[in-house]
């Protein structure tokens, strides 16, 4: 961005990407998993949300069920992601395993961003501020153009 | 005060004050991020301040005409 600016200042909002997920909520995030995966992973099937039962307690898993061909995902309520096959793992599995535990983990860290700018964003007008204009930097900055 | 504020995905928040002094945007930032932080919106900042406009240095051009080598 060109940058001629009289006075210039850089500040950090304490990244906790657990705390950004909560706000956006499960079901919103879930929503989000099923679109990434029927637009990336096509090949594999439908993806379905599914209910998950804990391997040794029997007892259901709470968190995010997803199983999508021989692909079983499960996001923790604090939103570790665990990748598996559902049933013996054939050619390729472990590569496809792979490429999804990267998705999921790319798209949750990508959702947090989001969440994150959009709290900021919203703070900014909530603090007397007037934004005038709202655009996105090729890089997905969020720029807001605000009278200070 | 027209003002640009940036903010990545990374949860950088970078102010860009585009108009008044350094002082005067110096005091515009501090206001701002003290206003958000009243919102919930903790931004740990520095301190610093830069600036980023500086004084047109002079442009010159030099000009240099040489005799072509004339040829008959």
């Amino acid at each position: 961005m060109p940058c001629d600016a009289i006075a210039v200042a850089k500040g950090q909002v304490p990244l906790d990407l657990a705390h950004e997920l909560d706000g956006l909520g499960s079901e919103a995030v879930a929503q989000a998993l099923l679109a990434l995966l029927r637009q990336r992973f096509a090949h594999l099937g439908q993806p379905e949300l599914t209910p998950l039962w804990g391997a040794h307690s029997g007892a259901r898993a709470s968190g995010i069920g997803v199983r999508i061909g021989n692909v079983l995902i499960h996001v923790s309520p604090n939103w570790r992601v665990t990748v598996n096959t559902r049933r013996r793992a054939g050619a390729g599995d472990d590569q496809t395993v792979s490429l999804v535990r990267d998705a999921v983990t790319g798209l949750l860290t990508g959702l947090a961003g989001l969440a994150i700018q959009q709290r900021v964003a919203q703070a900014v007008p909530q603090a007397g501020y007037r934004v005038t204009d709202q655009t996105r930097a090729p890089n997905g900055a969020l720029v807001l153009s605000v009278e200070l | 005060m027209k003002a640009r504020v940036v903010i990545t995905a990374g949860g950088q928040v970078s102010v860009f004050v585009d108009e008044g002094t350094l002082e005067t945007g110096r005091e515009a930032i501090e206001r701002f991020f003290a206003r958000l932080a009243a919102q919930d919106v903790a931004v740990t900042w520095d301190g610093k301040i830069e600036q980023h406009r500086h004084e047109r240095e002079a442009v010159t051009a030099h000009v240099h005409a040489h005799e072509g080598a004339r040829t008959q």
